[in-house]
């Protein structure tokens, strides 16, 4: 779906007669930006079983692009390393714009100062993949968490991410001996 | 009914067994449960866009790592899109040989690259053949007229 083809429609789907933004009727509509297309696929279903309507975005040149031309969303979900423009630049560039709606980093990253560094973007919070519903369902209408986490933390998933440090810290000691020529 | 019944005493074990040898995760689960009548063939059709993307990915790891200067940065750069795309199918054995790759690349080890690039190589073949069982064991039970059972 190109973002010129939509823009006409997403400009009067989201004004009222008072330039209020309104959202498609009372469609909870979240936009999912990540380059990879398994990543897109999965997240995508994952929110439509929800009832959530779902718009792809493959870098976030074109998340920005899409707000740019009017569109509005209820939560962003925001991969953090892709091409053209990456999740941080592309967080900040919305939050600059005054988009205000939550915006939620989720990466395969573990490096704690990268995490940080993307909060530092705008994010509302920053997630490790694999995305779960239960990792984001308090930001979803409807949805009831089940997760124990604490949410309370700036990004959720922070002891996974020690527990990945680690892993990677037994992998290296490991692999030394296993990853044999 | 018998035949069903078969089927799915196989699915069952085999599916138990692709947990049990860490071939998949929890995650594998959650993208079954996304499967329904509405859209039948979801974790077949994730699973063969996963498996383009993770061959595309090894050729580019195999092409940069050819290179008389290696550019370790862009190693890792795929590498880290394979952990991503492979952590979100539920592909453990993947995930987990790319987590021991990126800190080869990190610590620009080229030989250490090039085996963590073998390993990923040969449990990208051993996961699709897997799946690819599984997948087989699905169509003749949807064929006979049975449901698929999903492990817990």
């Amino acid at each position: 779906m190109s973002t010129s083809q939509n823009s006409t429609v997403i400009k009067e789907e989201i004004f009222d007669g008072n330039e209020n933004h309104i959202n498609n009727g009372n469609a909870f509509l979240v936009l999912v930006v990540d380059d990879d297309n398994v990543v897109r696929t999965i997240h995508k279903m994952m929110l439509e079983v929800k009832g959530m309507e779902v718009q792809l975005a493959t870098n976030g040149k074109e998340a920005v692009d899409l707000h740019r031309v009017g569109a509005c969303f209820n939560l962003i979900l925001m991969d953090k390393d892709m091409p053209v423009m990456n999740g941080y630049q592309a967080t900040k560039e919305l939050r600059d714009m005054g988009v205000n709606c939550p915006i939620i980093g989720v990466t395969s990253s573990t490096e704690e100062a990268e995490l940080e560094e993307f909060m530092e973007a705008g994010l509302d919070d920053c997630i490790c993949k694999p995305l779960t519903i239960e990792k984001i369902a308090c930001y979803l209408p409807g949805v009831a968490s089940t997760s124990t986490a604490n949410l309370g933390d700036d990004y959720d998933d922070y002891e996974e991410v020690e527990d990945e440090n680690a892993d990677r810290a037994s992998n290296t000691n490991s692999n030394n001996t296993n990853v044999a020529s | 009914m018998d035949v069903i019944v078969q089927l799915q005493r196989q699915i069952v074990d085999f599916t138990a067994s692709l947990y049990r040898e860490g071939y998949v995760d929890d995650q594998f689960t959650q993208l079954q449960k996304l499967q329904d009548e509405s859209s039948p063939d979801f974790v077949m059709e994730v699973a063969s866009l996963f498996f383009v993307d993770c061959e595309k990915l090894v050729n580019n790891m195999a092409r940069a790592l050819e290179l008389q200067a290696v550019d370790f940065k862009q190693v890792d750069s795929h590498v880290h899109q394979l952990k991503g795309s492979s952590s979100s199918v539920g592909a453990a054995r993947i995930k987990n040989a790319c987590i021991a790759f990126r800190t080869y690349c990190e610590s620009q080890d080229r030989e250490g690259c090039l085996r963590c690039l073998q390993l990923v190589n040969h449990e990208y073949a051993q996961l699709k053949i897997k799946l690819q069982t599984l997948f087989r064991l699905e169509q003749q039970i949807v064929a006979a007229g049975g449901t698929i059972p999903v492990l817990q």
